[in-house]
């Protein structure tokens, strides 16, 4: 088998992560002094455009272009953001960024703000994630006095000021304009688009808002280059990513790996395979808002592709095996979109609350025509209506299992 | 720390609201109405605004908190680890119902994802993290608190 | 730029609202939670059909060649399950509710026909056990807020359409808690206590916020024989009665059908209005002082009390029409007739809900124009057979234009044109924050300030009747 290569977890295990020298001499930060010295904005933004990375939150968005879009605004205020609230279930890779390469982190970071021309960066944290919290706060400490970020960034004319801003528990705060809204103090509702948050975003200024995975993946293409970058993965996707794979494998956590492998090369290579005794009834791929992979799926390719009928999202694969209760999979889903919608548009709060009402009848077996019904007309306005995609996201899952475990799941009722 | 003191510690922006309250929450154990209305008027928002951003995230109070809080995590890799076993366990041993806001000595509430999924089904107890809890040893756990 | 609506061509400026442009070329699309200056997308009844996708035409700005479709099967189609989603809460509920007819929601239900039990079971249909949740459920998050003599509330009947956030001056409501659990109301559920300009009961489309009445016991007095009934109707009021019921299209036949509920006398507000311009007249003319604040917009007075407390002396001491007007009735009119003024009641009519705060000894009752609609409907009077009337002659109005007091600035141009004297009007509570903040530095020196809480004045009152 071919020795994956390791972008993001290179220094994992290796290093003390809060010794910031330890990162130096593992070659760290040498992408910023080669910015500085040798690049502009405008060719590290092309690199970036040429690796082909692209938004590894879930969206798959090619982060080339969302950075070009917010350096062509010509305003003296603009921000990045970059977006750890990573609360979709079974998701934990960001919070293992944290912990174990905090300084690659931010070296993505300061080098995205500097590419798009942000004067001040937002690390906006999971508020549950305290002992992360607390880490990239020294580390971003330690960067300070190597003046790594400050009002000139290694005696050049670049100037930086990095905050660290905690959520307070919601999960639709990781969608962009929600986030935003968030650190100016309001609640966490999505805006309207257009505006795009490239051009009106954070105090209506050009704000850039990138997944922290993504960003940790800035310095080795500024260090090594595009083209190279875009060697590494598949024709869809390049580059590598944090693969989480949990439930009934021998080997749970975290792998990282070329974008393009196959589900069933993940499961049987990396995660040792479904644990002894069991069988494999479906993969959540995802996260909560994943989709289901079936038995006939577990070829598919896991890389970010628009047209795939089982998107990535952001890398969490939970395996599901046949003793699982599906009443209690439902439950969970629904509980928990039921729980994060933001309540503003009628689909997603009414809709959120009537299915997880439906799931608990399911569960007990006290499921009526009427009911039956519904699920498909929830479903339907979940998935065309509501005023963010938050709704499509609480209709996959359940929509899935109805029609592929209609029998198990009605097994119950009369 | 006094309210007035926690509040002086921020710059009167905007984007300082949250972490004030976040932090009059973390002193007091929920922000009331006095606090809310002190700190509407450092940051010169509305008390509706306060209260409305407030009562939006989980991680801050509005009122009271019952001197024993449960949480348990429901998200989809806890639940295929019966986790919503570990619940019915809970509820049995202490008499309540999840989501029951209205008992004045327990909650018990059902949360989402806190990011320890390889380590679930995974409960806090008055803000301490237990991990891999099943029904079987969660009355070892509660009886620190009872 | 051009653009197509249901295959026909149309033009459009750059930076219109698709919504604007149908309305512009009276293409109905129906709306629920929008107000004509916030459109926020929430409720999703003003969706469109663009390329397939469904987008809501109220927040969506048009592009050039943009094609859409106002009417299609899945527009239908997400009308009718949104709007199921809605009444879920509502079901059953509509024959005790202060709404009944003259609901927004209960329109759209009909206009789409749509299945009023979908997403609920229905009685039959559920468990013991299930009846008891369901009924938990919904009276945990139910907030019922009857503790002022102005709005009553109850969030067990709102759609949470924001209406009442966006319009309100003082930023009384917000979007409290989230997702299912999503209540508007005031914070930690405080009884309201505001300046009760009314506009959120004018705006809301449901019973969630109505006017505070006690119906029956007016009716009661309307129907004691012993008791002689006086209505005053505030000329502000015939703009909108049409809305509560079409057929009264004159003073004459608002008149004749107010006889017809119940009123021995009818008399025009604006007698009074004469007398609140002639007394503040006075004042100011004996007054050295600047910088004096009229003080007929009852709201205004418990602003200036509750916001700006140190500006208290510069308001008139007159009171508002209404209680000058009943005054003299009590007094000067039932010695002339030789009525005992105990068995005198007198109810105003009014565009302003305001008015039911102040305890006034001889004003009894302050209705507004949805609650006269209201008890028009329950004493069912046939309005094709009454007959038109005239107000009482014994207190004629000398001065036609005192109505004008009821559009802002008009008392003060009034009042100013008599003495000579310079004057400002603050419309709306934006402008006048601004005025009273140029005051308290000292930047205006004025004789006479008019502030009108409802823009545009009393004709825009919060008690006036909306077209549904």
């Amino acid at each position: 088998m071919k020795k994956e290569i390791k972008i993001i977890t290179k220094n994992w295990g290796q290093i003390n992560p809060l010794n910031i020298d330890e990162y130096i001499s593992a070659g760290g930060y040498q992408a910023l002094f080669k910015f500085i010295k040798e690049m502009n904005p405008e060719t590290a933004l092309e690199e970036i455009k040429i690796s082909g990375l692209c938004g590894r939150g879930g969206a798959g968005f090619p982060t080339g272009m969302k950075l070009e879009s917010v350096q062509k605004e010509k305003s003296a205020e603009k921000y990045f953001i970059c977006n750890l609230d990573e609360s979709e279930p079974g998701t934990y890779k960001d919070r293992a960024i944290a912990d174990n390469d905090p300084h690659m982190l931010l070296e993505g970071v300061i080098l995205a703000s500097l590419i798009v021309g942000a004067k001040k960066a937002f690390i906006y944290i999971n508020g549950n994630y305290r002992k992360q919290i607390e880490i990239l706060e020294r580390a971003v400490g330690q960067a300070r006095k190597k003046v790594f970020i400050g009002s000139e960034i290694l005696h050049s004319k670049y100037a930086l000021d990095i905050e660290i801003f905690a959520g307070a528990g919601a999960y639709i705060c990781g969608e962009e304009t929600a986030l935003i809204n968030s650190i100016e103090g309001k609640r966490g509702e999505p805006r309207t688009r257009p505006p795009f948050p490239t051009q009106c975003g954070l105090f209506g200024q050009p704000t850039a808002v990138n997944n922290a995975e993504t960003i940790s993946n800035i310095p080795w293409i500024i260090a090594q280059g595009g083209a190279a970058y875009a060697k590494i993965g598949s024709k869809k996707s390049t580059g590598t990513k944090l693969f989480i794979v949990n439930g009934a494998v021998k080997n749970t956590g975290i792998v990282e790996l070329s974008l393009g492998i196959k589900l069933k090369d993940l499961i049987e290579k990396h995660a040792g395979g479904i644990q002894k005794g069991k069988e494999f009834w479906f993969a959540q791929i995802g996260g909560s808002s994943g989709r289901l992979a079936l038995k006939k799926d577990l070829d598919m390719k896991l890389e970010y592709d628009r047209e795939a009928q089982i998107p990535l999202g952001s890398g969490a694969i939970l395996m599901v095996d046949k003793t699982a209760d599906i009443h209690e999979l439902l439950l969970s889903w629904t509980s928990f979109f039921r729980r994060e919608s933001c309540g503003k548009c009628v689909p997603c709060r009414e809709g959120t609350f009537r299915l997880w009402e439906i799931a608990k009848r399911l569960q007990d077996g006290e499921v009526s025509e009427r009911d039956v019904a519904a699920i498909q007309d929830i479903l339907w306005t979940l998935n065309n209506t509501t005023f963010c995609p938050l709704g499509k996201f609480a209709a996959t899952a359940f929509g899935d299992a109805i029609v592929n475990f209609k029998t198990e799941i009605y097994r119950l009722s009369r | 720390m006094t309210t007035e003191k926690i509040l002086l510690e921020f710059d009167a922006q905007s984007k300082n609201l949250l972490p004030a309250l976040r932090k009059i929450d973390a002193n007091f154990g929920y922000i009331g109405e006095d606090d809310a209305q002190k700190a509407a008027d450092y940051f010169s928002v509305p008390l509706s605004q306060v209260f409305e951003t407030a009562s939006f995230y989980d991680l801050i109070k509005t009122k009271k908190q019952p001197s024993l809080v449960i949480q348990v995590c429901s998200g989809a890799n806890c639940a295929v680890k019966s986790a919503y076993k570990v619940i019915r366990e809970i509820e049995n041993q202490l008499h309540v119902k999840a989501g029951d806001e209205f008992n004045p000595k327990v909650k018990l509430e059902i949360i989402s994802c806190l990011g320890q999924c390889g380590s679930g089904p995974v409960i806090i107890v008055n803000g301490n993290v237990f991990t891999q809890v099943t029904p079987n040893n969660v009355d070892d756990i509660l009886r620190n608190y009872l | 730029m051009k653009i197509k609506i249901n295959n026909k061509n149309y033009k459009a400026e750059e930076g219109e609202l698709i919504y604007d442009v149908c309305k512009r070329n009276k293409i109905k699309i129906p709306t629920l939670c929008s107000t004509p200056k916030i459109h926020e997308g929430l409720c999703r009844i003003c969706v469109v059909e663009n390329g397939g996708r469904l987008i809501t035409s109220c927040n969506t700005k048009v592009s050039e060649g943009m094609e859409i479709m106002t009417e299609s099967e899945k527009i239908s189609k997400a009308r009718r399950i949104n709007l199921e989603l809605l009444w879920a809460d509502h079901a059953g509920k509509c024959v005790t509710c202060k709404k009944n007819r003259r609901c927004e929601l209960q329109n759209l239900a009909e206009d789409q026909k749509i299945e009023n039990f979908h997403f609920i079971p229905r009685k039959e249909e559920m468990t013991g056990k299930e009846e008891l949740d369901l009924l938990k459920d919904n009276r945990s998050r139910v907030v019922v807020d009857e503790g002022n003599l102005a709005i009553s509330r109850t969030t067990e009947l709102c759609v949470e359409c924001r209406r009442c956030i966006n319009t309100c001056p003082t930023k009384e409501f917000g979007f409290n808690n989230r997702a299912g659990d999503v209540v508007v109301g005031t914070p930690y559920e405080k009884p309201l206590d505001c300046i009760f300009c009314g506009q959120c009961v004018k705006n809301c489309p449901t019973g969630a916020i109505t006017d505070q009445n006690n119906l029956s016991k007016i009716i009661g007095q309307l129907d004691d024989l012993k008791k002689m009934a006086v209505a005053l109707v505030d000329p502000a009021i015939l703009e909108t009665i049409i809305f509560e019921q079409p057929e009264i299209d004159s003073k004459e036949k608002l008149i004749g059908v107010l006889e017809a509920i119940g009123f021995e006398k009818v008399f025009d507000l604006e007698f009074g209005m004469e007398l609140a311009l002639q007394k503040m007249t006075e004042q100011i003319k004996n007054s050295g002082k600047n910088n004096l604040m009229l003080s007929h917009c009852p709201s205004f007075n418990l602003f200036i009390e509750k916001y700006y407390p140190q500006f208290k002396s510069n308001i008139l001491d007159v009171d508002n029409p209404d209680e000058l007007l009943a005054e003299f009735i009590k007094n000067q009119y039932a010695s002339e007739q030789k009525i005992n003024p105990a068995d005198i009641v007198v109810i105003s009519v009014s565009s302003c809900i305001a008015k039911k705060i102040n305890k006034s000894q001889n004003l009894d009752y302050v209705i507004t124009v949805r609650e006269l609609g209201r008890i028009i409907w329950q004493k069912n009077i046939n309005l094709k057979k009454s007959k038109n009337s005239d107000f009482g002659k014994e207190l004629a109005v000398k001065d036609e234009k005192a109505k004008n007091i009821t559009r802002t600035g008009g008392a003060a141009e009034i009042i100013a044109k008599k003495i000579r004297a310079k004057y400002i009007v603050a419309d709306g509570v934006s402008q006048i924050k601004k005025v009273l903040g140029d005051l308290s530095k000292n930047r205006i020196e004025t004789k006479i300030i008019e502030c009108m809480i409802c823009p545009g004045g009393c004709v825009k009152g919060g008690g006036q009747a909306r077209k549904l």
